[in-house]
C-alpha cells in the first residue's frame, strides 16, 4: 500500500492538533483514507502535543513505523513525546522560521525546510501559523483548494463569517509558498470514485453507534480519559432515539444506575477506563449474580493508578477477565480496530442481553481516540433482545424450594430456573405474575436468598452454562492469511500486526494472524487448532508482563507452545517491530535445529 | 381524637374491627419471629395468643356485618383511625419484645395489652351519647375483660411455678448472642 | 387489595421487636392506600439488615450491593417512569458507604422515594457504630471509647442536598408512617424519610423512643424556615418537615434533532 506519514507538532495552543484534523478531513473529501492520532501532554491547553496522520490509497487502520514528513510548529517540549515520532534522518523535516532550537539530539534531516509560517500570518492580521502550514501540506498533495476550504469550514462552524474567511485566505498564503519551495517526495494520489460512501469517525464513536443501533437506550456516565468521547458522542445522540444519559456522581453510581436501567428491562450501559472499572467491580459482580444485563467499555490507557491517561496500552486484560470477586463467569470482549469498534459494541449488547450476563468490551485509547477515513459501516445486524417471556408456566422440579404460603401467587415463577441452556426466563418490573426480587445475595431458582450448597452450585452451575456456546460463534476472532507461524493479537494489535503480515510477504515469509475478539469464555478449541496447524506461535499484546499470554498458558494445551513478546506502553507498536520478533522467532527456531 | 369514634356505629365498628385484627396479625408477626429465633415457648405463647387475637376478631366483624347490615362499613386507610395512642390499643408494642424475652415479661406484656383494650371500650361506653354504641361497646368491654382475666389466671400460674420451684427459673445467659454478616 | 396481601410470605429475618416490622407493615399500609398493583412496583435497596425488606413484600425488588441502592433505582426510575421506585435500606449503607449518592439524589431529584431505616447502628455485622450513632456510644468493640465522630444530620442534609421531601417517621407508629409513604410516593421528585426504627438488639436503650419521640406540625415549603427547624432538633421529632417540588430529572426537552445516528460520520 502507498501510505504517507505526516507528524506535525507544537506547544499546546499553537492548533497542531486542529492541522491534523483538517488534514485528515480534506484528504477524506479527497477520497484518500487515513488515519489520525492525536497525542496530548496532561494539560488542558498548553503543554505539548501532536498530530500524526497517515495518508493512503487504501484503507489506513494503523500508524507506520516511520513518518516521511514532520512539521514543526515549534520545538518547545518536543522532547516529552519524541519517543512516538520515529524521526530519523531521512525525515523530510518543515519547520518555522521561529520555532526555535532542534533539540540537539536529533539527527541531521537531509532535507530541511524553513519557512516563515507565522510571520505569513501574522502579515495578513492572523496568528495562526497551523493555517498557512496546512495550505502549504495540502497543496503539496495536491487537494483541490475546495478541499482546503471545507475542511477550515468545518473545524470552525461555530464562528463568525469573518473569521471563517481570514482563515481560508490565510491557508490560501500558506499554499503560495509551495511554488518556491517544494518538498522533494511524492504524494500519494486520491481516487476519487468512493467519495459519496465515507465516514471519518473514532473508535469512541463507533463504540457508541454500536451501541445505540443494537438497542441501547440507558447510558450512566462518570466522565475519565480516554473514554470521555464515548460518552459524549453518546450524549448528543441518544434522547433522538428516546433514550437518556445519566451524568452519574461517581463510577460506583454510573454502573449501579445502568444496572438498574437494566432491571427495567432497558438495555443498559457504561463505559470508563481502568481506574474507572476498579471502581465499577464490585458491582459488575451484582450483575453477574442477578444475571442483570450489563455493558462495561473499558478504553483502555496506561496504567496503575492514574499512569498515563491519555496515553494507550492494553493493560486492562487482568482487571476484566480476573477483576471480580467470587467465580464470577462473564463475557470480555476486545474491539480489533477503529471500525470493529461499531461491531464489537452491538455484539456486546446482544449478548448481555441475550445471556443475561455482564459483557466487558476493552478499547484502547488508540483504537479509541484516533480518527479514521472508512468505507461507511454496515448496521451490524445485533440487536438487545429483552421481551417479555411467559413467566407462569415454569416449575422447578427437584429443586430445593421453599415455596412461601402466598395466596397471591397460585403458580410461583421461578426468576433463576435451572434450565438446560442456563438462560432462564426473565420477567420484567410490570408484568403481573413475575414478581421477584433481583439479588446479588445467593438464592435458589425461586430468587429467594439461599446459601444452601445445592443451590449455590446449581446457580453457579447455570451462570457458567450459558456462556457455553459462545465459542461456537464466528465472530470469536478474525483470522487472515496462510502460513507455518501463528500470531496471535488482541484489540489494537490485531490492524498493526496485518500489515507485518504484508511487509513479511515481501520477505518471503507467510504467517496467519489471529485477532482475537473473544477473549473470555475463550475459545480455546480454535485457538488450538489454529497452533497445531502452526510449527510456531506467537503471542503479542502491548503490556509489561504478558497478561493475555498467562491466560492463554493456564489452558491445557497439551504438547503445544507458544513464544510471547510483550512491553508496556506509551509508544504504539510499529509492523517494523512485529516483522522483527517474526523474524527473531522464525531464526531462533533454525538455530534449534 | 376523632369524636365520630364515640357516637357513630359503622365508625365504631370499623375502629373495633380493625383493632382486633391488627392484635391478631402483630402477635402472629411475633410467633414468626421467635420461630426464626428459636425461643419455642415464646412461639407457642405467642401463636395461642394470635390464635385467641383471631377468634376475637372474627366475631366482631361478624357482629358488626350483623349490626349493620344497610349501611357500607367506611374504608379508612391506616392512619385515619382515631386511636388514643400511635397505634391501636390493642397491639402488642415492638418496643416491649426483645428475642431473649421471657414468657413472664410476654405474659405482662399481653396482660397490659388487654388492659388497655377493656378500657379502650369502656371509655367509649362511658362517654358516648348514642345508646347503640354504648350497647355494642359494653360486652366489648366485658370480653376483653374475661380475656385479660384469663391471661392474668395464666400469668399467676407461671408465677407461683416460678416461685414454689426455682429450678424452672432458667438462667437467661445469652450464650448464642446474635450475628447476621451479610 | 388489603395491606396483608402485600406481603410476600417469605419469613422476615428480623430479631423480635425489629423496628423494621413496622417499616413493612408501613408499606403494606401504604400501598393497600395507594391501591398500588403490585406488578408495578420496585424496591430497590443495598445490603444491612433492613435491605432485606423487598424480598417480604410481593413486588418486584432488586436488592443490590452496600450502599448503592440509590443509583439503580434512578437509573431504574429513568428508564422506567412508569413504575413506582422506592430505594430502601439503613443508615450505614444510605449515609456512610452511600453517603455521596445520597447527596446527589437529593440534588437530582429523580422521582423516586427513599426510605432509610435509622437504627444507629450496623447490625448486620454486629452493632458497629454508624455515622448516626451518638458521640460517646461506647457498646461497640471497634469504637470503644464511642465514635467520637460528630452525628450525621440526615434530614439537614438532605435539605442543603436539595431534597424536595423530607420527613422522620418513627417504627413505634407504622400508620403515621404509612401516611408519610402515601404522601411521598405521590410527591413529583425526591421524597426522603429517615425512619427511627429501634434495634432492641444492640441498642435496647432505643425502646425510649416509645417516650422520646415527639409529633411536629413544622411542615413547610420554605427552605430557610425548615434549616430553622432542623438545626433546632433533637432528632427525635416527627413529621414531614419540608416539602417543595421542583422540576424532576430528567427535564422533558424537544428532541435536540432528529434521529439520524450516522449522518455525523458522512463526509
Amino acid at each position: 500500500m502507498t501510505s504517507l506519514t505526516i507528524a506535525m507538532v507544537g506547544s499546546g495552543g499553537t492548533g497542531v492538533v486542529a492541522l491534523g484534523e483538517m488534514l485528515l478531513r480534506a484528504a477524506a473529501k479527497q477520497g484518500l483514507y487515513g488515519m489520525l492520532r492525536k497525542t496530548f501532554g496532561p494539560q488542558i491547553r498548553g503543554g505539548e502535543s501532536a498530530a500524526i496522520v497517515r495518508l493512503g490509497s487504501e484503507v489506513v487502520a494503523n500508524l507506520s513505523s516511520d513518518i516521511e514528513l514532520l512539521l514543526v510548529l515549534d520545538w518547545k517540549n518536543f522532547q516529552r513525546f519524541a519517543d512516538e515520532i520515529p524521526f530519523t534522518e531521512s525525515t523530510i523535516l518543515v519547520q518555522d522560521l521561529q520555532a526555535g532550537e532542534r533539540p540537539p539530539n536529533l539527527p541531521e534531516p537531509n532535507t530541511c525546510l524553513t519557512l516563515d509560517f507565522l510571520g505569513l500570518a501574522k502579515a495578513m492580521g492572523s496568528s495562526h501559523s497551523n493555517l498557512t502550514m496546512l495550505g502549504y501540506v495540502v497543496n503539496w498533495l495536491g487537494f483541490p483548494q475546495n478541499a482546503v476550504v471545507s475542511a477550515i469550514r468545518h473545524r470552525l462552524q461555530k464562528h463568525p463569517q469573518n473569521t471563517i474567511e481570514l482563515a481560508i485566505a490565510v491557508a490560501q498564503q500558506g499554499a503560495e509558498l509551495l511554488r518556491d519551495n517544494p518538498i522533494p517526495l511524492e504524494a500519494p494520489l486520491a481516487s476519487s470514485d468512493r467519495l459519496e460512501n465515507l465516514w471519518l469517525a473514532s473508535g469512541n464513536q463507533l463504540i457508541g453507534l454500536g451501541a445505540l443501533e443494537a438497542g441501547v437506550r440507558f447510558v450512566a456516565a462518570y466522565p475519565i480519559t480516554p473514554a470521555s468521547d464515548v460518552l459524549e458522542w453518546i450524549a448528543g445522540e441518544i434522547e433522538s432515539v428516546g433514550g437518556h444519559l445519566l451524568q452519574a456522581e461517581d463510577e460506583l453510581a454510573a454502573v449501579n444506575m445502568a444496572i438498574g436501567a437494566s432491571f427495567g428491562g432497558v438495555p443498559a450501559m457504561t463505559a470508563t477506563s481502568g481506574p474507572g472499572m476498579a471502581l465499577m467491580s464490585e458491582a459488575m459482580g451484582l450483575a453477574v449474580a442477578s444475571e442483570t444485563p450489563l455493558v462495561v467499555v473499558d478504553v483502555m490507557r496506561g496504567g496503575p493508578s492514574t499512569g498515563i491517561p491519555t496515553k494507550s496500552e492494553q493493560v486492562d486484560f487482568n482487571l476484566a477477565v480476573y477483576g471480580l470477586h467470587g467465580d464470577a463467569p462473564h463475557v470480555v470482549l476486545g474491539a480489533l480496530s477503529v471500525a470493529d469498534c461499531h461491531f464489537t459494541a452491538g455484539w456486546a449488547t446482544e449478548i448481555a442481553s441475550e445471556r443475561q450476563t455482564l459483557v466487558v468490551v476493552l478499547s484502547d485509547q488508540f483504537l479509541g481516540q484516533s480518527s479514521q477515513i472508512m468505507p461507511a459501516l454496515e448496521t451490524t445486524g445485533f440487536g438487545a433482545r429483552l421481551d417479555q417471556t411467559e413467566v407462569s408456566q415454569t416449575s422447578q422440579e427437584g429443586s430445593s424450594v421453599e415455596t412461601p404460603p402466598d395466596q397471591q401467587r397460585q403458580q410461583r415463577y421461578f426468576r433463576y430456573l435451572d434450565t438446560d441452556s442456563g438462560i432462564s426466563p426473565l420477567a420484567l418490573p410490570g408484568q403481573p405474575g413475575g414478581m421477584f426480587t433481583a439479588d446479588g445475595l445467593e438464592h435458589n431458582a425461586a430468587a429467594v436468598p439461599s446459601p444452601k450448597a445445592a443451590d449455590h452450585e446449581q446457580q453457579l452451575a447455570k451462570r457458567l452454562r450459558k456462556l457455553d456456546s459462545l465459542v461456537d460463534s464466528d465472530h470469536w476472532a478474525e483470522l487472515h492469511g496462510q502460513g507455518s507461524v501463528l500470531l496471535i493479537c488482541w484489540g489494537s494489535l490485531y490492524q498493526v500486526s496485518l500489515e507485518a503480515q504484508t511487509l513479511l510477504r515481501g520477505k518471503g515469509i507467510e504467517i496467519v494472524v489471529m485477532g482475537l475478539r473473544l477473549l473470555s469464555p475463550l475459545p480455546i478449541q480454535n485457538i488450538q487448532q489454529a497452533m497445531q496447524h502452526a510449527t510456531q506461535t506467537l503471542v503479542i499484546e502491548q503490556n509489561q508482563q504478558g497478561q493475555f499470554a498467562h491466560y492463554l498458558r493456564s489452558f491445557d494445551l497439551g504438547n503445544l507452545n507458544f513464544k510471547q513478546y510483550c512491553r508496556p506502553g506509551p509508544t504504539l507498536f510499529t509492523p517494523r517491530e512485529i516483522v522483527g520478533q517474526v523474524e527473531t522467532l522464525i531464526s531462533s527456531a533454525g538455530a534449534n535445529k | 381524637m376523632n369524636t365520630d369514634l364515640y357516637e357513630d356505629v359503622g365508625i365504631f365498628l370499623v375502629h373495633s374491627v380493625a383493632m382486633e385484627q391488627e392484635a391478631a396479625d402483630r402477635m402472629y408477626e411475633l410467633a414468626e419471629t421467635m420461630e426464626v429465633h428459636n425461643n419455642r415457648e415464646l412461639h407457642q405463647l405467642f401463636t395461642a395468643l394470635a390464635a385467641y387475637s383471631e377468634t376475637h376478631a372474627a366475631d366482631i366483624k361478624e357482629l358488626a356485618e350483623r349490626e349493620d347490615q344497610t349501611a357500607v362499613l367506611p374504608d379508612f386507610k391506616a392512619w385515619e383511625y382515631s386511636w388514643p395512642d400511635q397505634e391501636s390499643p390493642e397491639i402488642f408494642h415492638y418496643a416491649h419484645v426483645h428475642y431473649l424475652m421471657t414468657a413472664e415479661e410476654a405474659l405482662q406484656t399481653a396482660l397490659d395489652v388487654e388492659q388497655r383494650a377493656e378500657s379502650f371500650y369502656e371509655n367509649i361506653a362511658k362517654t358516648t351519647s348514642n345508646p347503640e354504641v354504648k350497647q355494642l361497646a359494653e360486652p366489648f368491654a366485658k370480653e376483653e375483660r374475661e380475656h385479660a382475666k384469663a391471661i392474668a389466671d395464666q400469668l399467676s400460674s407461671l408465677r407461683a411455678t416460678l416461685q414454689n420451684d426455682s429450678s424452672k427459673t432458667l438462667d437467661q445467659t445469652d450464650f448464642d448472642p446474635p450475628h447476621m454478616p451479610e | 387489595m388489603i395491606a396483608k396481601e402485600y406481603k410476600s410470605g417469605v419469613k422476615p429475618i428480623w430479631c423480635p421487636g425489629c423496628g423494621h416490622f413496622a417499616v413493612l407493615n408501613a408499606i403494606t399500609k401504604a400501598f393497600a392506600a395507594l391501591e398500588q398493583a403490585p406488578e408495578n412496583a420496585v424496591l430497590v435497596s443495598g445490603i444491612g439488615c433492613s435491605s432485606r425488606l423487598p424480598a417480604y413484600i410481593n413486588s418486584y425488588g432488586f436488592h443490590g450491593v452496600h450502599g448503592r441502592a440509590l443509583p439503580v433505582a434512578a437509573g431504574l426510575k429513568v428508564a422506567r417512569p412508569d413504575l413506582n421506585v422506592i430505594a430502601m435500606g439503613g443508615d450505614g449503607d444510605g449515609f456512610s458507604i452511600g453517603g455521596n449518592h445520597f447527596l446527589h439524589a437529593c440534588r437530582r431529584n429523580v422521582d423516586i422515594v427513599y426510605v432509610v431505616m435509622d437504627n444507629e447502628v450496623y447490625g448486620m455485622t454486629k452493632g458497629q457504630a454508624s455515622p448516626t450513632t451518638p458521640e460517646h456510644w461506647e457498646h461497640s468493640k471497634l469504637t470503644p471509647h464511642g465514635p467520637e465522630v460528630r452525628r450525621f444530620q440526615p434530614c439537614a442534609i438532605a435539605l442543603a442536598a436539595g431534597a424536595s421531601f423530607i420527613a422522620r417517621g418513627y417504627s413505634g407508629d407504622p400508620n403515621g408512617l404509612a401516611h408519610m409513604l402515601y404522601e411521598a410516593v405521590q410527591h413529583p421528585g425526591f421524597a426522603f424519610i429517615q425512619v427511627l426504627s429501634q434495634c432492641p438488639t444492640f441498642c435496647p436503650e432505643q425502646v425510649q423512643w416509645k417516650k422520646t419521640v415527639h409529633p411536629e406540625d413544622a411542615c413547610t415549603p420554605d427552605p430557610v424556615q425548615a434549616a430553622a427547624f432542623l438545626h433546632a432538633d433533637d432528632g427525635l421529632a416527627k413529621g414531614i418537615f419540608y416539602r417543595n417540588p421542583r422540576p424532576i430529572w430528567p427535564v422533558k426537552h424537544q428532541a435536540i434533532k432528529p434521529a439520524n445516528l450516522r449522518q455525523g460520520f458522512e463526509i
